[in-house]
């Protein structure tokens, strides 16, 4: 097992990323590119180069819910990222419009984990109990926010 | 589709090296135990479906979208920031 959290400072935004297994329900979308706009900080554009139409929105998850968010990476997922000890992993989550006041949430049991040394992306599945499918989209880099968070994570 | 009947204990085998085992059958619920390389991932299938779900629902989304949620996002922080 490799953690997949956050080194060097979180992912960077900018660059190609290729999916070969796409994402779930998208599986024939491999090629895309992370954009990062400058006024929306910190959230990133994950636009597909197959299809215009298809772009989602992406966030790096210890913002949201703290620097121990981590993804246990299966051999299979290394495989397919072609992960080397030394590689550096970035791991970006997807954000969905939700009902109700919160308006927007993030998955945080469906990871994109992207190896930077080869710019290949796989979405990865996490059990973990404590991240939710849809985690709100807030600040939270203390334990005491997490907490007051958790309590707060709808599903 | 391979459909093949086992009983309590009795095992299924796939390549050389997974071995599903029945480990207990009651009411409508069966209980397997999955031996699999760790280069294999083994999940429910609901927890792929869920996160396909989520994947169409965030691709429905549009770029003004992304600024309302760096604004939300922005307005909670600075809100976090004046307590």
């Amino acid at each position: 097992m490799t953690s997949a959290a956050k080194e060097n400072g979180g992912p960077r935004s900018g660059g190609e990323v290729f999916l070969p297994d796409g994402l779930l329900g998208f599986e024939d979308l491999t090629r895309f590119i992370i954009v990062e706009d400058s006024d929306a900080h910190p959230f990133c554009r994950l636009q597909s180069q197959d299809d215009p139409e298809v772009m989602f929105i992406i966030v790096d998850p210890t913002i949201i819910y703290g620097n121990d968010y981590a993804v246990p990476l299966a051999e299979s997922d290394r495989d397919v990222l072609d992960l080397a000890s030394e590689d550096v992993v970035d791991t970006w989550v997807l954000v969905a419009p939700v009902e109700g006041p919160e308006r927007f949430a993030a998955n945080l049991k469906g990871p994109v984990v992207l190896n930077t040394r080869n710019r290949v992306a796989k979405q990865v599945v996490v059990y973990n109990p404590a991240y939710a499918f849809r985690h709100p989209i807030r600040m939270a880099d203390t334990a005491s926010d997490r907490a007051r968070l958790k309590a707060q994570v709808y599903r | 589709m391979l459909i093949l009947t086992r009983k309590l204990g009795e095992n299924i085998r796939i390549g050389d090296r997974i071995k599903i085992i029945i480990l207990d059958v009651k009411g409508g619920q069966v209980k397997l135990g999955i031996d699999a390389p760790p280069n294999v991932a083994v999940h429910r299938e609901e927890i792929y479906e869920r996160i396909r779900d989520e994947n169409r629902r965030a691709s429905g989304i549009s770029s003004r979208a992304l600024k309302e949620v760096a604004q939300i996002f922005n307005k909670g922080k600075r809100r976090e920031g004046e307590e």
